[in-house]
């Protein structure tokens, strides 16, 4: 009976996500159609769909398992996942309208508008690829957590894990065949279970299972810490991990095409007035629930299992039924919008590139990359599952894909970079963030107080970025070119996006 | 309020707004700052005081968009 709750409510929501998929069928008429979802989604969808992308699954699992852990450092991810949208607010119009007005489908095409460069492309569209594929695998692997405790000891790891996978894969047929628009629409109600229903049961546990903060006080001091002079890791690490993760944010190609998403500029800073209160008071409460939940005996030996252990030790099988339920409808969102926006970035940036596509065939070249993806991602996902490196990839990852902040940030603020300091910076910064995070694993750099690989290469990446733009005179059509891109975004917003069959 | 908010002149707001993000940035980036923030007690409404700072600059950083998101709406300069 209890494996009928449990996986019942799994089946169920997972059959009315495709319910809603098949209610919502719509064609795209075109490829901007299938990579933006035509620029039409008001400010709810946005937010809710950046906050699907934003907070994965393992939010639930990674998260609240460090928090669990090693107490007040898991809060690192709050001030940075509520800072990187100050950064998202401040490039919103210049960066919607410049998409809008020039039918911009993708991170790297905005890259190549600014520095009207065709080598940014394929560069960010790789380190988007190479550095965005881990965490798909981890998502994968994530349900394999969730499907064995709601299997309740009766499936093997390995048996969770091919249980989780397979109907992740399934889930991704919907997802390659109506593209963003898809992803979006599914965000909505995944976003609404996971964050929105995911808050109201923790404060529920939080109220009537721990009866307020006491459990708080039972903890050690040394979880209200942060590492300080002296430390293994150092006074700097914290400050490493909230600037990397703040200017990292919009340097993920399935977060930065959210804003290709909204029907203008208006929507976007709405969706970060609806966005960011939902982050703080979500993340914020699970964090409370998992440095409350360190002070049960089951979580202190499982600190990755808190969620579960808590919701099933408040709750009985419903809860943990529920639980399981928000963990799923977390990943879901967070795979999906992942291989949306990869297929997207590989149709338009790397084959688009050098290949004169057709919208019809930029579309399916998308959709067989997806296809691709999603079977690489499964059998890679299947056989690592057993491997604790991937977590380091994943890591690795982070450090490389922040290397896209410099041209992506600085560029869109600065006139003065150019393609070759953009470009050489990428490629400097993200190599150096790789062999260094292959030789400092832990990803501190010893004798640096804490900074972090990434944040090494992000100041070669940033010294070369302007070093070269200051050396390299620009061409008088150059200047004029990025004057007038600059000035476009101050005038009124009467955009008409150009029709694709004919350019206009 | 409103007579107010619209009779601003927008470097002002520029300037309370980017002094805003700045302290928000500073609170959470300034390692002298956090470094003093990261103990047990005192407590705060129940809670201990690095978990209390941590919420504390969250609100901070999450009021700053909501409240320039309203007093950019009330100017007419959401879009």
């Amino acid at each position: 009976m209890d494996l009928v709750i449990t996986f019942g409510m799994v089946g169920v929501f997972f059959l009315v996500i495709i319910g809603v998929l098949y209610l919502a069928r719509l064609r795209d008429a075109n490829f901007s159609e299938y990579a933006v979802g035509g620029r039409s989604f008001n400010g709810f969808y946005v937010a809710m769909s950046f906050l699907n992308t934003w907070w994965p699954g393992t939010t639930f699992i990674a998260f609240a398992g460090l928090t669990a852990a090693s107490g007040v450092i898991g809060f690192y991810a709050l001030l940075y996942s509520l800072l990187t949208v100050i950064l998202m607010y401040l490039i919103a119009k210049r960066v919607w309208v410049w998409g809008a007005r020039n039918d911009v489908k993708t991170q790297p095409d905005l890259l190549a508008l600014r520095f009207d460069s065709k080598l940014i492309r394929p560069v960010a569209a790789i380190i988007n690829v190479v550095s965005t594929f881990p965490w798909v695998v981890l998502g994968m692997q994530a349900l394999g957590l969730v499907f064995r405790y709601l299997s309740l000891g009766h499936l093997t790891v390995v048996g969770a894990m091919l249980l989780g996978i397979g109907l992740i894969g399934v889930r991704q047929i919907w997802t390659i065949q109506m593209g963003m628009r898809g992803v979006v629409i599914t965000d909505m109600i995944q976003g609404l279970v996971a964050y929105v229903i995911g808050a109201l049961v923790i404060i529920g546990v939080l109220v009537f299972f721990f009866h307020g903060f006491g459990p708080l006080n039972s903890l050690s001091p040394a979880m209200y810490r942060l590492p300080g002079p002296g430390s293994a890791l150092g006074p700097l690490y914290f400050f490493s991990l909230v600037a990397t993760g703040a200017l990292g944010g919009w340097s993920w190609g399935s977060i930065f095409v959210r804003l290709f998403t909204s029907d203008g500029v208006k929507s976007l800073k709405h969706s970060a007035f609806v966005g960011l209160p939902l982050s703080f008071v979500f993340f914020t409460l699970l964090s409370l629930l998992a440095l409350s939940g360190a002070s049960l005996p089951a979580v202190a030996k499982a600190p990755q299992e808190v969620w579960f252990i808590v919701n099933q030790q408040a709750g009985g099988i419903w809860l943990l039924a529920l639980a399981g339920v928000i963990v799923f409808a977390a990943t879901m969102g967070n795979i999906d919008g992942n291989i949306q926006a990869l297929g997207a970035i590989m149709a338009n940036d790397i084959a688009g590139v050098y290949v004169k596509l057709s919208d019809h065939a930029l579309s399916t070249v998308a959709k067989l990359s997806m296809a691709g993806l999603v079977v690489v991602s499964v059998i890679t996902a299947v056989f690592t599952f057993n491997l604790p490196n991937l977590v380091s990839l994943a890591q690795m990852s982070y450090q490389g894909i922040i290397q896209l902040a410099v041209p992506q940030f600085v560029g869109i603020f600065w006139k003065g970079g150019n393609r070759y300091g953009a470009n050489a910076g990428l490629i400097v910064g993200f190599l150096s963030a790789v062999i260094l995070t292959y030789i400092y694993p832990d990803l501190v750099v010893p004798g640096l107080g804490g900074i972090t690989t990434g944040v090494i290469g992000l100041v070669l990446n940033l010294l070369i970025y302007v070093v070269v733009g200051l050396l390299v005179p620009a061409t008088s059509g150059e200047v004029s070119r990025v004057t007038r891109l600059f000035q476009s975004a101050r005038l009124p917003q009467t955009v008409v996006v150009p029709d694709p069959a004919t350019g206009k | 309020m409103g007579g107010m908010i619209r009779g601003m002149s927008a470097r002002m707001k520029n300037w309370v707004f980017g002094i805003w993000f700045a302290v928000c940035f500073v609170c959470s980036l300034f390692p002298p700052l956090y470094l003093a923030a990261s103990r047990q007690g005192p407590q705060i409404l129940a809670l201990p005081f690095s978990v209390a700072y941590m919420i504390f600059v969250g609100l901070l950083i999450t009021l700053s968009i909501v409240v320039l998101y309203l007093v950019e709406r009330t100017r007419g300069e959401v879009d």
